[in-house]
């Protein structure tokens, strides 16, 4: 069984400053230039062409989904200080 | 191929439910009720070429600038993906049908050395040295001075970061993520094209 890609997930702080970087900006520069919440993220998958990789990074993307519209949720029913002064 | 493409291409139409417990899932990974959610893909790749890129980002939002009551509204999300990175080809976007109000995006685009999956909390304003696959260079910084208060990010803070609450999303997914050991391990690895 070869070596899987890690399996972790992370937050990081650098989309590397190319298309990726620059279509993020662009939809988050979209969106506060609209005056409308943020609701954005970008995912970065490894590059690896297989099969599981690709099967992988279906699943998680979906519940990348799913964890977003749960963290709403949650927001919305107990609201931040900061949210509730927006 | 392109991953990001090949991970967008086939997505469901409404999020699907979670899966059957596994063993050794907290019981909390159920997680709660959720309206339905459906998914909207950008039909295509998305060049990686910058100009293409500014182009297509209002385009996906169709929020046309208003004030918008939208605030990941209800019912409905939906993603967007697109993006490559490194040289790579790119990525998809989910993308509106006729006139949905798109409550959540993700992009998607993959960085070459990295073995890891990550969600970016910031986008960048500058810095953009490299050449799109086009051969062609972004020339914001002589843009930005022939261009003045017209210039598509003029105001705009060198940082933006995302709204989303990148901490709790982050505990949520990897509780509903499968771990290594809840895969088939793969037989093989396509060779690269």
């Amino acid at each position: 069984m070869q070596p899987q890609p890690g399996r972790d997930l992370r937050i990081s702080e650098d989309a590397g400053r190319y298309l990726c970087d620059f279509i993020y900006f662009s939809s988050l520069a979209h969106l506060r230039k609209a005056g409308v919440r943020r609701n954005v993220v970008f995912f970065h998958v490894p590059s690896e062409n297989s099969t599981s990789n690709f099967t992988m990074g279906r699943e998680l993307l979906l519940q990348l989904v799913r964890s977003m519209v749960e963290s709403e949720l949650a927001h919305r029913a107990a609201p931040t200080e900061a949210e509730l002064t927006r | 191929m392109n991953p990001s493409w090949e991970i967008a291409k086939d997505l469901p139409k409404y999020l699907p439910p979670l899966r059957a417990k596994l063993p050794g899932q907290s019981s909390s990974s159920t997680g709660p009720h959720l309206p339905p959610i459906r998914l909207l893909v950008h039909p295509e790749p998305i060049r990686v070429n910058y100009q293409v890129v500014r182009s297509l980002i209002p385009r996906l939002w169709h929020l046309k600038g208003s004030n918008g009551e939208n605030t990941a509204g209800d019912g409905d999300a939906d993603d967007a993906g697109d993006a490559g990175d490194a040289g790579s080809r790119v990525q998809k976007v989910l993308t509106p049908a006729p006139k949905p109000k798109i409550d959540f995006a993700i992009h998607i685009g993959m960085a070459s050395p990295r073995l890891h999956y990550s969600i970016e909390r910031r986008g960048h304003r500058d810095g953009y040295a490299m050449r799109d696959v086009d051969g062609e260079l972004l020339g914001d910084d002589g843009r930005r001075l022939r261009e003045g208060k017209d210039w598509i990010w003029d105001g705009m803070p060198a940082e933006i970061l995302t709204d989303v609450d990148m901490e709790d999303v982050l505990r949520r997914w990897k509780m509903h993520s499968p771990v290594s050991s809840d895969l088939p391990p793969s037989p093989r690895t396509d060779p690269p094209d």
